[in-house]
């Protein structure tokens, strides 16, 4: 674990020498909309708890999800973290998989929901263990209790530890916790900060 | 980096000490506001035959909601599923060979048992078992389902036990819970629920 954060710490990212890297302009923009897509995606995912939204909030809570798991495929190429790249990017697989089962029914959309609930964790595992590396480099605190954060997610939801309403609380500090990170990577990359 | 006030710009003059950036601040805000919400309609409102007609239908939706297996419904054989919590069983659920025989309307039924779930009304369920029969109800504009529900369960707020019989449908994009209908029996007195 040791030797694999140090060479990202040489990989300093340059993120105003690289353009076109960025689905909308700079980096500040992507992870904006990254971080606020997965805050508002959480909010209406507990909002569900309160109000029956129908089929379009599950649809809206799905978009932010990618959004979220996009935001993090744009971390894992900046500091150049193999595995959170590859994590990221099989999550945004398994959401396209979890498409299926909105549309078809019978036993291809249970081999559909059961595949996307295993790639997820796997997902999961492997970018938030990747992001640990991200320790040396971004605000130590921070990046420990978002990986405890997600991992424990993961257990909790799996081992059904929690009730509802409590897990949802969990969840929704994690992607606040994520948010915030991302928040701290644009601080952290934006040319007034160069003195770093 | 502490005394840099420069960049603790995005936060708000009433939080200066921490770096918690607004947009997640106002997200917790936000969060912990409608756990605030939860909270309190949790555990405030009456036990009205009506909420508890919604509880009953509710808590059988969260089922097909949460389980993975019943949500397909691949049905071989009978099966059994429950919600996110295991507050809320349907156990032998299986569908009868009558409409694969002789052709007609397929239907499916279960069992329905409560095991201290506590529905966002406040009302709190337990026991059962509650008979559920299942079938469709898909029109043009939406694939749906028509349950119908019949038996006792115990409520909080009743020291008897409360006898239900409930119809309502169930769209299957939402599992909400809409056109219910049916009688409330509680201590002796029937209440009928209208849509």
């Amino acid at each position: 674990m040791i030797p694999a954060s140090e060479s990202h710490t040489a990989n300093a990212p340059s993120a105003t020498a690289r353009s076109g890297f960025f689905l909308s302009g700079t980096l500040t923009n992507d992870l904006t909309i990254a971080a606020l897509g997965a805050m508002a995606g959480s909010a209406v995912s507990y909002l569900f708890l309160l109000v029956k939204l129908g089929f379009a909030g599950a649809v809206f809570v799905y978009g932010c999800k990618i959004v979220m798991y996009w935001g993090l495929l744009q971390v894992g190429r900046l500091y150049q973290l193999t595995w959170v790249r590859r994590g990221a990017s099989l999550l945004l697989l398994t959401k396209l998989i979890g498409l299926l089962p909105f549309v078809i029914t019978g036993f291809t959309a249970s081999v559909a929901t059961w595949l996307t609930g295993i790639l997820e964790a796997i997902g999961i595992m492997i970018t938030f263990i990747d992001i640990w590396g991200l320790r040396r480099t971004v605000n130590q605190p921070l990046v420990t209790a978002v990986v405890v954060g997600f991992v424990a997610e993961l257990f909790i939801g799996a081992m059904e530890l929690l009730p509802q309403p409590v897990f949802y609380l969990v969840k929704s500090a994690n992607v606040g916790l994520l948010a915030w990170l991302f928040y701290e990577i644009i601080t952290q990359n934006s040319p007034s900060r160069s003195s770093r | 980096m502490e005394q840099d006030k420069t960049t603790t710009s995005t936060i708000g003059h009433w939080v200066t000490n921490s770096q918690v950036p607004r947009p997640v601040f106002i997200f917790a805000c936000l969060i912990l506001l409608m756990a605030g919400i939860k909270a309190i309609t949790g555990g405030w409102v009456a036990n009205q035959p009506a909420s508890i007609a919604t509880a009953i239908g509710d808590g059988l939706m969260s089922v097909f909601h949460d389980d993975k297996g019943l949500k397909n419904m691949t049905l071989i054989f009978t099966k059994d599923g429950r919600n996110n919590e295991g507050s809320v069983e349907l156990r032998d659920v299986g569908a009868g060979l009558g409409a694969l025989i002789f052709g007609g309307t397929p239907r499916v039924g279960g069992k329905l048992y409560f095991q201290n779930y506590q529905h966002s009304s406040g009302v709190i369920l337990n026991g059962g078992p509650l008979d559920i029969e299942l079938s469709n109800a898909t029109t043009e504009t939406q694939k749906a389902g028509r349950y119908k529900v019949q038996g006792s369960v115990s409520a909080s707020g009743s020291n008897q036990p409360v006898y239900v019989q409930l119809d309502f449908i169930s769209p299957a994009e939402t599992y909400g819970v809409e056109q219910l209908s049916g009688n409330v029996t509680i201590n002796g007195k029937t209440t009928p629920i209208q849509p």
